[in-house]
């Protein structure tokens, strides 16, 4: 057996934790490219959102280099996510390829369900697979602190380039290492690394949150690296749609018996009075009033053309940039927006704040 | 205030296509008397454009146009908020926030009466909805929850008869129609599309004439799955129809970008071909000429003769 899975910003780290720890064979299709996005461009429906057609791309550059099984997170309800499977299973069987489909759905299933999911293509022990997605979930939480930890040097950084030097470096090493251990030396190692570099002790960047679709927010391909871009203009990003906080709000708080509210949700209710729109729509509306509330410089909406909550929720926005005084921009991504474009609003909308 | 002097205005837009009627009896059982906005024109299109975000999709934005021509002549409008119409369907999100995007889209206040559609949670959610509504309208919120129990939860849910007023009953060349009923049964949206088939004497065959307990039964690869519900309706038609011998071709006809759509159509126009059925997927926007409309129309009707 040999397992492939679409790539999710740096999802794929874990994923390597966990399937490494097992023991399952694996391939990691390339990161997103270009000509990932054709690929995925050539097979998928017209107007599906843009997370769709990098998946199904990243899933047939897997089969193509010999997978045979799909490990796939799907999930539930209002967004269009949910039925991602049964539209690439659908696809990739007319297209010819062969393969066993695992989907783990992190929003339903217990720690027993998955297990059981995944017992069903290879034979291990249930404790085995359920240290290993234990070790994974860290992976995720030290991933993310170290993209927050060069999120934090880059826009006070004194040469600039130095911060990108360092995550290019560890990006490219830690496809190299294997298992837990080695993941976590070099987050260790990458961790000092940025400590040392020289920073701007008495710098007050603009301080802007981006919110909205977490796919296009997390996949630095897809949004065309906007941290990074709006990090060099020197100004002090906050993503919020990491996948630690996707897990710790569909998949810890679910673990408890009775239904927790996230803080955005609540926030949310003075906007929205839908109690889910799907997907994300109302932690957008939610986030963006507590970054209101948080007195922030801007806030960047994003999300894929055709997003089906976040167009709910952008109609929110008129009233929060009048209460709270915070201007919203909204960028809408697909494939064909163009890099110049997008550069130009981002200056233009540092610039006026 | 006093039953029978206020005035509710029902938008002709989204849900009325399927449910009108009974809302309407909902109504008039409650002694109020309702109002329902024209059918769709070029006004009430310009005025929906105008007050929403630009990538809202078209249904929505004629909704708001009917709003606004409510507004003079209604006291209050009925905006009804559908999250899901039976155990494994769940409405579009535009559905579940409508009532929001109204309330910020429109600049003028608009005083709305809002009902909750959810039997997944049917008691807390839709009681409470239906306990404010009663209040604003001064009616006793137990006769209000009788009457809706007796209107729409029989007719809404799952497996509820579904009228066949459609059918043309004529015997010309059997074609089928698909799309929301909203999208197909607006004579504006759709540009007289039914109509159109008519004329040229074919017989028009919609989701509408299947019994929606065949619909589900039907609706690969949804069955007895979470789907949209609308989706479920045209899978479940299209795939019913294919198997019925003498079918001439089947017409999609689709908002642009809708999101559920996008899935529903990628999966009917794979079996279609695989079955040898012509099929036609019509995109339809604000800015979409009738002239193009009806070239793309005929020369398909040519083909398939």
């Amino acid at each position: 057996m040999n397992i492939t899975f679409p790539h999710m910003g740096n999802t794929y780290i874990p994923a390597k934790v966990l399937l490494d720890f097992i023991g399952v064979d694996y391939i990691i299709p390339p990161l997103c490219n270009k000509k990932t996005l054709e690929t995925g461009v050539k097979i998928s429906p017209e107007c599906i959102c843009l997370p769709f057609k990098t998946i199904i791309a990243n899933l047939v550059n897997g089969l193509e280099a010999g997978a045979d099984t799909i490990l796939f997170g799907g999930g539930c309800g209002q967004c269009r996510l949910g039925y991602y499977g049964a539209l690439i299973n659908e696809i990739l069987s007319d297209m010819g390829y062969k393969f066993k489909y695992l989907e783990i759905d992190f929003g339903r299933m217990s720690f027993g369900d998955i297990i059981k999911e995944i017992k069903t293509v290879a034979d291990i022990p249930a404790i085995r697979i359920f240290t290993g997605i234990c070790l994974a979930l860290r992976t995720v939480f030290l991933i993310d602190s170290l993209y927050k930890k060069a999120g934090h040097c880059r826009c006070r950084e004194l040469g600039r380039g130095a911060t990108d030097a360092v995550m290019r470096e560890f990006k490219k090493n830690v496809l190299s290492v294997k298992g837990f251990a080695e993941v976590k030396r070099l987050i260790k190692k990458t961790f000092k690394e940025l400590e040392k570099i020289k920073l701007d002790e008495t710098a007050k960047p603009k301080k802007i949150a981006v919110i909205g679709e977490i796919f296009i927010a997390c996949e630095p391909f897809v949004n065309l690296e906007i941290e990074q871009k709006l990090g060099t203009m020197g100004v002090e990003v906050h993503n919020h749609l990491s996948i630690s906080e996707w897990i710790h709000e569909h998949f810890i708080l679910n673990l408890i018996p009775f239904k927790v509210n996230t803080r955005a949700q609540i926030a949310a209710r003075e906007f929205l009075k839908a109690e889910d729109v799907g997907g994300h729509g109302v932690e957008t509306v939610g986030n963006s009033v507590l970054r209101g509330k948080d007195k922030f410089d801007g806030i960047i909406h994003i999300y894929p053309f055709t997003c089906m909550p976040e167009i709910v929720a952008q109609s929110a926005f008129k009233e929060i940039q009048k209460k709270y005084g915070v201007p919203i921009m909204s960028l809408v991504i697909d494939e064909l927006t163009g890099e110049a474009g997008y550069i130009t609003r981002l200056e233009a909308f540092v610039d006026m704040i | 205030m006093k039953t029978g002097s206020v005035t509710v205005g029902i938008p002709r837009g989204l849900i009325f296509y399927d449910h009108g009627r009974y809302w309407e009896s909902f109504f008039k059982r409650l002694g109020i008397k309702t109002i329902v906005s024209q059918k769709t024109n070029s006004f009430i299109l310009n005025d929906g454009v105008v007050c929403c975000t630009n990538e809202t999709c078209l249904p929505v934005k004629v909704f708001h146009g009917h709003i606004l021509s409510l507004t003079d002549v209604a006291d209050y409008i009925f905006v009804p908020r559908y999250l899901s119409v039976s155990g494994r369907e769940l409405c579009c999100p535009k559905l579940c926030g409508l009532a929001d995007m109204i309330k910020y889209n429109i600049e003028k206040q608009v005083k709305t009466i809002e009902i909750n559609i959810n039997t997944r949670h049917l008691k807390k959610d839709t009681c409470q909805s239906i306990r404010q509504a009663a209040e604003t309208l001064g009616i006793n919120y137990h006769k209000m929850l009788s009457v809706f129990k007796d209107t729409i939860v029989q007719n809404v849910s799952f497996g509820a008869p579904y009228h066949a007023n459609h059918v043309s009953g004529n015997t010309g060349r059997p074609i089928v129609v698909l799309g929301h009923s909203y999208m197909i049964y607006d004579e504006y949206l759709s540009m007289g599309l039914i109509q159109k088939l008519k004329n040229k004497g074919f017989s028009v065959f919609t989701p509408a004439n299947l019994n929606g307990y065949i619909k589900k039964m039907n609706a690969e690869p949804f069955v007895d799955k979470f789907f949209f519900n609308t989706g479920l309706e045209n899978l479940g038609a299209a795939f019913t129809y294919m198997n019925l011998s003498g079918i001439s071709g089947v017409i999609y006809l689709s908002p642009f970008a809708c999101g559920v759509d996008s899935l529903t159509l990628e999966f009917i126009e794979r079996k279609l071909f695989k079955k040898g059925i012509p099929f036609l997927k019509l995109t339809v926007d604000e800015h979409t000429g009738e002239a193009g409309f009806d070239t793309r129309l005929e020369a398909f009707l040519d083909m398939i003769v």
